[in-house]
């Protein structure tokens, strides 16, 4: 292993050498480099945040005033119906939201960016185990962008049949406009997300395990890495299943069989129209393998920001991280249970009941590990020397978020409860405290932390600080009341919340929905800030030294931004990750590179 | 700046907290009416969840804020309290927490299977109405009056036969006071059958038959729900109805671009014999509408 080593080691030398050499587009474009890699995934995800955002933008507008002229654009899209969104618009614009937002921005800016950008830099590696492999999980991206984008375009409008793309109406073509063509590219769009995200995966578990530098066993991994390993592996089991009910929708929608197609349909539109030899299939088979896939998924979205959060807060803290073994083997516990919950989404499907109640249970289960690093969260934070720094609160606004998200799932994982919640907006408030209470606030952290490190420049903490206020505020107003509403009753996915029940809620309803609204319109306008003060700092920030927060992982060991293959020596590894605060240093905190020894204490 | 951030994040807690009071007391801002005998049985775990949660919530807020506001912050330098963790804190707080979720896991079992598991469906008993969805209406299907023999005919719900049972579209029309056995059918995409004054929803898969039952109770039904009084009766055929209550109900599955239309209204009837005189008078009349239309 050592002799391997100094194998790479020269060859990494002489590789930094010629570093500089490399044309334009061998660097920035079809770069091998997997920080430049990193950092194609942040500027794509940046820019179907963008997209994604509008859509809700959208769909908010259209839940305020629903009987409104759409302004601006209404003319322009919808002339036919006197300027006002059509219902059949509406449900493609509910699916595309859902659609990038998952695949194009957080699982990109998640594992895309940060896991290429922070595994082989935390764990003292010139670049991932496969660099060619890496550029091509990048360039997979480029078809799926293109598949998404035809989608739009296509004959019927985009995919419309929710994220979820529930057959049949995903694959019978007669059943909506959108299963046209739109959900052919939307399949496609999937299927080249999920050979991308693969390619990542097995990178990531190589890199991992057999390129660690020298001292750094697992346990001395950053927690970032860790859940990045684990997230990885998910992806490499929950990912085949996806694909395979990828593919049978695809053929189940271009009508060449009937996987999810059962026989004798008789909706107005088929029976004339359906080409198929032979039926018989079963709706709920694609129900069992999406969410096989997409339970999973929804701890590949979260995990990594785990992760990078937990690193956040101890560095910001200047204090260790509180159980670190427990917050790895929870992050473990979260993956593997993670695979036995799928059923949780399924509980009103016509699943046999009793299946219901164990997947109950597991899934009442899985909110343990949950909570323990949420407990360890906090006693990090506690007797902690914390700087309020914008990374930091965006870190702490994770934790405080996650809560919210953790404990509003139970109403779901509850069998009799989910009668009343499965598909309203308790739900929708639900995913939106996980993925963006959640994920993008953990994303937010660790951009304003590791900007420094990616662009040798510092963000503009005060700019920072604003945005971090309002998005807060704004978050907070717009979706918790969404748990409100969902209790009420209001179904997901209808453009038109109206009441359901009694007239005494429509007054209430209403002045809700205008409030969750406007808040989402000014939740947008605040990331105006956080866009601005990524391109500005780009090129005006203060220059960064190489260990702004005097943070010890490997990553802040080398210059901002580091150089081609990263560590000009091969860093060795003395101590873990989080040794901040430590009694008998004179400074307070201890690279992991630094050789002196100290006293094995405050384990208690 | 650590006073403001401290404050700011206390705020989630209160407002959590304080916005689920405010609709908890606001009129028309809580859970919809529930005439469902088993409903209380239903909402309790709800209710249950509700303080279990809330106390967790408003507990670990506190604390993160409590730990960020003594925190010693920048200014004052020094060092943080250097500790890996401890761990009987942590077995601690993971055995208290599985107990805790455990307790929620198996407390409602019987709730769920009761509401849900083949076992505890009406037995023996002929399906009241059979549902079928499809794009973007509801079609019930009733059982027709047996002129002959005076008594309903029994209803095929796997082939209903036009002589013997009637239709009408976004209307179920049920008596309270008795167990109901209704059958859902999908006709093309899924759609989910959701009655939430009943607390009753359940996918409708094409090629699947899904039974759902429930009893309304007849002393939750409310006034402010009344569509027919002595004052303003409602007339079908010869029948006069002085007491009808109406609910909304609808689609809760995503099924097409109309899928936020596909509502429709439940009525109640206060008793099974208003409920048979109603499927009398409406089939009678169904007979007509169907024998005048034929050449």
């Amino acid at each position: 292993m050592a002799a391997a080593h100094d194998a790479h080691d020269a060859h990494a030398a002489h590789a930094h050498d010629h570093g500089h050499e490399l044309p334009f587009w061998r660097k920035y474009i079809f770069s091998l480099d997997h920080k430049v890699i990193g950092i194609q995934f942040l500027f794509t995800s940046l820019f179907f945040l963008i997209i994604g955002g509008l859509l809700a933008g959208a769909i908010r507008y259209q839940l305020a005033y629903p009987n409104a002229k759409f302004p601006i654009l209404g003319d322009l899209l919808w002339a036919d119906n006197a300027g006002k969104m059509t219902p059949s618009d509406y449900v493609m614009i509910v699916t595309m939201h859902a659609s990038v937002m998952i695949f194009f921005v957080i699982i990109p800016m998640l594992t895309g960016a940060f896991g290429n950008y922070l595994i082989p830099l935390q764990i003292g590696y010139k670049d991932m185990a496969f660099p060619t492999l890496n550029m091509l999980s990048y360039w997979f991206m480029v078809p799926a962008v293109i598949c998404i984008v035809m989608s739009f375009l296509s004959a019927g409008g985009a995919a419309a049949a929710g994220w979820t793309a529930y057959p049949p109406l995903s694959v019978i073509q007669q059943a909506s406009p959108g299963s046209l063509e739109g959900q052919k590219w939307w399949y496609m769009s999937l299927l080249f997300v999920g050979v991308s995200s693969m390619m990542g995966s097995v990178n990531y578990m190589t890199t991992i395990i057999n390129c660690r530098a020298k001292g750094m066993t697992m346990f001395r991994m950053p927690m970032a890495t860790w859940a990045m390993f684990i997230t990885a592996i998910l992806q490499a089991f929950a990912l085949p299943v996806l694909t395979v009910a990828l593919i049978f929708g695809l053929l189940d929608n271009l009508g060449w069989t009937s996987f999810f197609v059962p026989a004798n349909l008789d909706g107005n539109w088929i029976v004339n129209s359906h080409r198929r030899a032979a039926t018989g299939g079963q709706p709920l088979l694609w129900q069992h393998l999406f969410w096989f896939y997409s339970h999973p998924a929804v701890y590949i979205m979260i995990l990594p920001a785990m992760g990078m959060v937990s690193d956040i807060i101890a560095t910001h803290a200047r204090k260790p991280i509180f159980g670190y073994k427990p917050m790895v083997y929870s992050v473990a516990g979260i993956a593997g249970l993670g695979f036995i919950v799928w059923g949780h989404h399924m509980f009103m499907s016509g699943m046999a009941p009793g299946l219901g109640t164990a997947f109950m249970v597991s899934t009442m289960l899985i909110a343990l590990p949950s909570a323990i690093k949420v407990f360890n969260w906090i006693f990090t934070v506690w007797g902690g020397n914390v700087q309020f720094t914008s990374a930091m609160l965006n870190a702490l606004s994770f934790v405080a978020m996650f809560i919210i998200g953790g404990l509003s799932g139970i109403y779901m994982a509850s069998t009799p409860t989910d009668i009343h919640f499965h598909d309203t907006y308790f739900i929708v408030a639900h995913i939106h405290y996980v993925l963006f209470g959640g994920s993008l606030f953990g994303f937010f952290a660790a951009v304003y932390h590791w900007f420094p490190k990616m662009f040798g420049r510092m963000m503009n903490e005060r700019w920072g600080k604003i945005h971090f206020f309002f998005t807060f505020i704004f978050f907070n107003l717009a979706f918790y009341t969404m748990h409100n509403i969902g209790i009420m009753g209001a179904p997901r996915r209808y453009m038109n919340l109206q009441p359901l029940v009694t007239p005494e809620q429509a007054p209430v309803m209403q002045t809700m929905n205008l409030l969750i609204s406007h808040s989402v319109f000014a939740l947008m306008a605040i990331q105006v800030i956080f866009f601005v003060n990524i391109f500005y700092s780009l090129f005006f920030g203060p220059k960064a030294d190489a260990n702004p927060w005097r943070s010890n992982s490997l990553e802040w060991q080398t210059a901002s931004p580091p150089p081609h293959h990263n560590f000009v020596t091969p860093p060795v590894v003395y101590h873990g990750p989080y040794e901040y605060g430590h009694p008998d240093l004179p400074e307070d905190h201890l690279n992991q590179t630094d050789p002196r020894e100290i006293r094995d204490i405050g384990h208690h | 700046m650590r006073l403001i951030w401290s404050l700011l994040f206390l705020t989630v807690p209160i407002l959590g907290v304080g916005l689920l009071a405010m609709s908890y007391f606001t009129p028309g801002g809580w859970l919809p009416a529930n005439i469902s005998e088993a409903g209380p049985e239903t909402d309790r775990p709800l209710y249950y969840i509700l303080g279990i949660t809330g106390v967790i919530f408003v507990i670990t807020e506190v604390l993160l804020v409590w730990a960020m506001w003594s925190s010693r912050g920048h200014s004052e330098g020094g060092k943080s309290h250097y500790s890996h963790g401890n761990t009987k804190l942590e077995i601690a707080w993971t055995l208290g927490t599985a107990a805790i979720l455990l307790f929620i896991a198996f407390y409602q079992i019987p709730i769920w299977s009761a509401a849900k598991y083949y076992s505890q469906r009406p037995k023996g008993k002929v399906p009241d109405v059979l549902v079928e969805a499809s794009q973007f209406l509801w079609q019930v299907r009733y059982p027709a009056w047996d002129a002959a023999n005076n008594r309903l005919h029994a209803l095929n719900t796997l082939s209903p036969d036009n002589a013997l049972s009637f239709e009408q579209v976004n209307e179920l029309h049920l008596p309270a006071g008795e167990s109901i056995l209704i059958h859902l059918k999908a006709k093309d995409v899924l759609h989910s059958f959701w009655i939430p004054a009943m607390r009753v929803k359940q996918d409708t898969v094409p090629g699947n038959l899904a039974p759902v039952w429930f009893k309304i109770d007849p002393k939750q039904l409310e006034k402010s729900c009344l569509v027919a009084t002595p004052a303003q009766p409602v007339r079908v055929g010869d029948e006069v109805f002085t007491e009808l209550y109406q609910y909304e109900w609808t689609c809760a599955e995503l099924c097409g671009w109309g899928h936020s239309m596909m509502r429709a209204r439940l009525i109640v009837h206060p008793n099974r014999a208003d409920y048979e005189r109603w499927l009398r008078a409406a089939s009678k009349d169904w007979l007509n509408k169907t024998t005048a239309a034929a050449p």
